[in-house]
This record gives C-alpha cells, structure tokens and sequence, in this order.
C-alpha cells in the first residue's frame, strides 16, 4: 500500500532530459572554462608585457643617461645578450631568435631642424612571440 | 519520513543556481581584473611612448636652440625668451612607429640666462605626458680648459701604453680600463654635465669676438703645398688646393712662423683642411700666437715641429662641419705642443712611442692608439671664453 503511494515520486528522468541537462551544463562548464582561461591568461600576458615594458625602459634610460650604445655596456647592465642590429629598419620584423631577448638599434631623426640620434629597443616577452617597442633620443 | 523526503523538492535547483551565481561572480570579477589589467597594459604602453615623444621633443628643441644660438634667428629668439616671451614649436608627427606615432607640443618660455622647455607627447590622443627641461647659459663646472683632454663623448685608448701627465673628463661614460685609468695621474671624470663649448662658426664672428684688428691680410687662394714664412700681424685667407685642402705639405716642406714677441698673433683662416705630412715640418719663431683656424680636418703626422715656449702659443681651432664629423689626426713620432679646441672633431692620436703632446684638447671624442703621452698644459678661462660660445647647457629635468 506504500509502495504503492511513493512509486510515482521516483519517476527517473528521461534519457532526454539527461541529455539536455549534461548539455546545458556542458555549455556552463565551457564557458567558464573559457572566461577563467582567457582571463587568467591575459593577467599573466599583461604581467609579462609590463615587465617587458619596464625592462625596455630600463635600457632606454641607460643609454639615455650613459650615451653609451655598445653591445658590451647593455651587456653588462642587463646581465643578458643583448643584439644590436645596424639599420633599425630591420627592428620591425625582427622576430624572436630563441636566444636574445633584447634586440635594438640606432637612428636617427630629424625634429626641429636638428638632426637627433635615438636609439630603439624591442623586448620580446612570453614565448618571444609578443614584444614591445620604445625609442627615445640619445642627448 | 516520505513527508521530510518531500520537503527536499527543489533544493538541487536551488544548489546550482548557488553555484552559478558563484561562478558568474568570481568569472565577472576575474573578467573585470582581466580587462583592467590590459587596459593598464595598454596605457603603460602608451604612456611611456608618450613620455619619450615628450622628452624627445625637449632634446630636439634644447638642440636647436644650443647648437644655432650663433645664428641671428635664434640669437634674437633667445632674446625674445629671456625678455619674457614665449615661443611655440609646431606640432610633428612622430613617424617612427616605436614613438607611438606620437606628437608633440613644445612651449619654451624664458628669463635672463634660463629658458624653460615645456614638452608634452600625445599618443593616439588620449595618452599625454609632459616634462620640462631647463637650459641655462652658465658657467661650465669643471671648466673644460683645466684638462689635457676633455671629451665630449668618449675617452678611449686601445694597445700600446700611455702616460697622461695631467686630468681628463668626458660627458659619456667610462671607456678607459682601471689599468689604463692608473695612467692617467691627475683627476679622472666620466659622465660630466658641464657644458661643452663652441667654436665660433665663422671666421669673421671670431675675429669680431677676438678683438684682432690685423694689419694686413694676406690671400693665398690656391692654399700651400710647400715651403711658406707667415709673419705675425697678418691673417692669411687660405683658400683649397686640392681634394680639400688648404695647406697639404709633405717631402721636407717646413711651415715657418715668424711669431714675434709675447702678444703678437699670426691668424691663418684655413677653408678647407691642414695636413702636415711626410718629412715635413712647422718652425715657430719667436714667442708670439700663432692661430688655426681650421675649416675641416686636420693631419698632423709630419717629421718635425720646433716650438719653444707655452703649447697656447698654438692655438688650433675647428669649427663644426656642415656635414659629418670632422676629425684632428696625430701620428707617428713627431711631439707636438698645441692647444686644441674642436668640440664637435673626433681626435685621434697615433702613438709612434717616443711623442709627446703637450698642451689641452676639447675634442667631442679622443681615441688613443699604440704609445704615446699627453703632458697637460692648461688654458685659462679668461683666454679662451672670448674665442667660444658660451654654452647654454641642459641643466634639470622636472615632471
């Protein structure tokens, strides 16, 4: 007489309604798979890009204050091989070797009628396949 | 019991939208720091590039400003700024994309003896950073004419072995090796910011400044190729010979300088480059100044040069080139006794091992090759400020 009264509250769920739900959910999951990964993974990028970005600073004011563009001084302030390539057209395109971290060159250009010598440094950041670029004038 | 299995219909419903309201919080707020992470990402980018336009664009100017202030335009600019007004610089695009593709704006306002540059880059609009960068007309401190050698740049020496009797200084940093440094026996400073002087760019502004009233001129158009007397109280107007020089002497030529007495001054106005080479040689009699004024390079590496008396009886000045750096050269194994003031001439000096050079040089950059010693002899201020320009100087940064 029991059974009788519960039997109809243990009704399982239909194959469909299984379907449905593990897709809903797969859907759920995904998502925030996706917002946590993309999110994480931009934090850290941008972390990356921001040390690059400091780093690129850090040589630039160097030879800024220094007047020194030898491969030998960068060297030796950065502790890293650094490559310095001698026509900064090239600087661009210049993609990561697998080997130095820091490439730069030096150029000119012309502002106020005067003709300054700047110097530009690229930092490659992640697994080199991102990098930043800063240039300033060399007093 | 089945009442209380009852009463726990919907609490899974209730569950999950916990848990998602959960997720949806942390994802919301990890996408939200995510984005202000690339938006700070992006906007120290775009500052620092904007903060190099700026500081770049000072330089540009300061430049303009300290390497022109002979000429009449910017010499009545600065005039107008020390009185007080204000002076703008149009707005240019950076084409360099490593500038951001930045611009711009440059103020200079000014007060006697001071000028103030206002600089501020924009890049893509929105990013700005300004920096003021102040030039004064002050006194150099260390005073350039108190070393045996003040550079510009550098100081380098390469091989050989070297004696400096006397001090150096440069405005780059060291190049020179502790050992060679214990070379050297007098003070030795790297990284300087005293302002480094200028010749004056034309002959006819450096007599003016001088106070030489000569009494004769004498013209040598097609410059000097061989044995020549110069007499003091003349200036001598030497045009170019050949492939740019106006004096090239070689093959036993001797230059011969009759100076007269302490006071006297012989002037050679050079247009185009000296060269001193072979088994030639330059005889200066008496005790009088004689004065180069060398519109190009000069080579010095001839067999002989008889000088008595002090090195400033010599006095080689080079102003700077149109185009290109212009270069003082000594070698082989001649000793010579000069005061050379080229600050915008690379000098190179070419030890034979038994030379010596005695006297001062402000050269923009010295390289020492081989053996050789400088013996510093020193020129007083009040001798060579007349012949200078007196430099404005960057001076101070501010935010």
């Amino acid at each position: 007489m029991t059974s009788r009264t519960v039997r109809p509250n243990q009704q399982g769920m239909t194959l469909i309604e299984i379907v449905i739900a593990l897709a809903i959910l797969s859907i759920l999951v995904l998502s925030f798979f996706l917002i946590f990964t993309t999110s994480f993974a931009h934090i850290f990028r941008m972390g990356s890009k921001t040390s690059a970005m400091s780093d690129a600073q850090e040589v630039i004011d160097a030879v800024y204050i220094s007047r020194d563009t030898s491969e030998a001084y960068l060297d030796a302030i950065r502790d890293e091989d650094f490559l310095k390539l001698t026509d900064c057209v090239d600087l661009p395109n210049y993609a990561y070797d697998g080997t130095h971290r820091f490439v730069y060159c030096v150029g000119s250009e012309t502002l106020v009628d005067s003709v300054m010598t700047t110097v530009t440094v690229k930092v490659f950041y992640g697994n080199g396949s991102e990098s930043v670029v800063l240039s300033s004038v060399i007093p | 019991m089945f009442r209380y299995v009852n009463n726990e219909k919907g609490s899974a419903l209730i569950l999950t939208l916990i848990i998602m309201v959960v997720l949806v919080i942390i994802g919301a707020t990890l996408a939200t720091v995510s984005m202000a992470e690339v938006r700070q990402g992006i906007r120290h980018e775009k500052l620092s590039q904007a903060h190099y336009v700026s500081i770049t664009a000072a330089e540009a100017v300061a430049d303009y400003l300290i390497s022109n202030q002979t000429s009449s335009e910017v010499k009545n600019m600065i005039a107008f700024l020390e009185a007080g007004g204000t002076v703008t610089f149009p707005n240019v695009d950076f084409p360099n994309d490593s500038f951001g593709n930045g611009t711009y704006q440059v103020a200079v306002t000014g007060q006697p003896g001071s000028l103030t540059i206002q600089s501020t880059g924009v890049v893509q609009n929105d990013f700005e950073k300004s920096n003021t960068l102040v030039i004064s007309n002050v006194y150099p401190d260390p005073f350039w004419g108190e070393y045996a050698v003040a550079a510009k740049t550098f100081i380098e020496a390469a091989g050989g072995s070297f004696g400096i009797t006397g001090s150096i200084m440069s405005g780059g940093s060291q190049k020179l090796t502790d050992s060679q440094l214990n070379n050297v026996s007098g003070d030795t400073i790297f990284n300087s910011t005293s302002g480094f002087p200028m010749v004056k760019p034309t002959f006819d502004e450096f007599i003016a400044e001088y106070g030489y009233a000569p009494s004769n001129t004498v013209v040598v158009s097609n410059g000097i190729t061989g044995n020549y007397t110069f007499n003091h109280g003349n200036i001598y107007e030497i045009g170019t010979a050949s492939h740019g020089y106006a004096i090239n002497i070689g093959g036993g030529d001797v230059l011969t300088f009759n100076t007269g007495s302490d006071g006297d001054i012989t002037m050679l106005n050079l247009e185009g480059s000296l060269r001193q080479g072979g088994n030639s040689g330059m005889t200066f009699v008496g005790h009088g100044t004689v004065i180069f004024y060398v519109d190009g390079d000069i080579d010095l590496s001839g067999g002989s040069w008889n000088q008595v008396g002090f090195s400033g009886n010599v006095l080689f000045y080079v102003p700077k080139g149109e185009t290109g750096s212009r270069s003082v050269l000594f070698s082989g194994n001649t000793s010579y006794q000069a005061h050379i003031i080229a600050p915008d001439a690379q000098m190179i000096y070419n030890g034979g091992g038994s030379n010596t050079f005695t006297g001062m040089a402000v050269v923009e950059y010295f390289k020492g090759h081989g053996s050789f010693s400088i013996l510093q002899e020193p020129e007083s201020s009040d001798d060579l400020n007349a012949l200078l320009v007196w430099p404005w100087i960057k001076h101070l940064w501010t935010n």
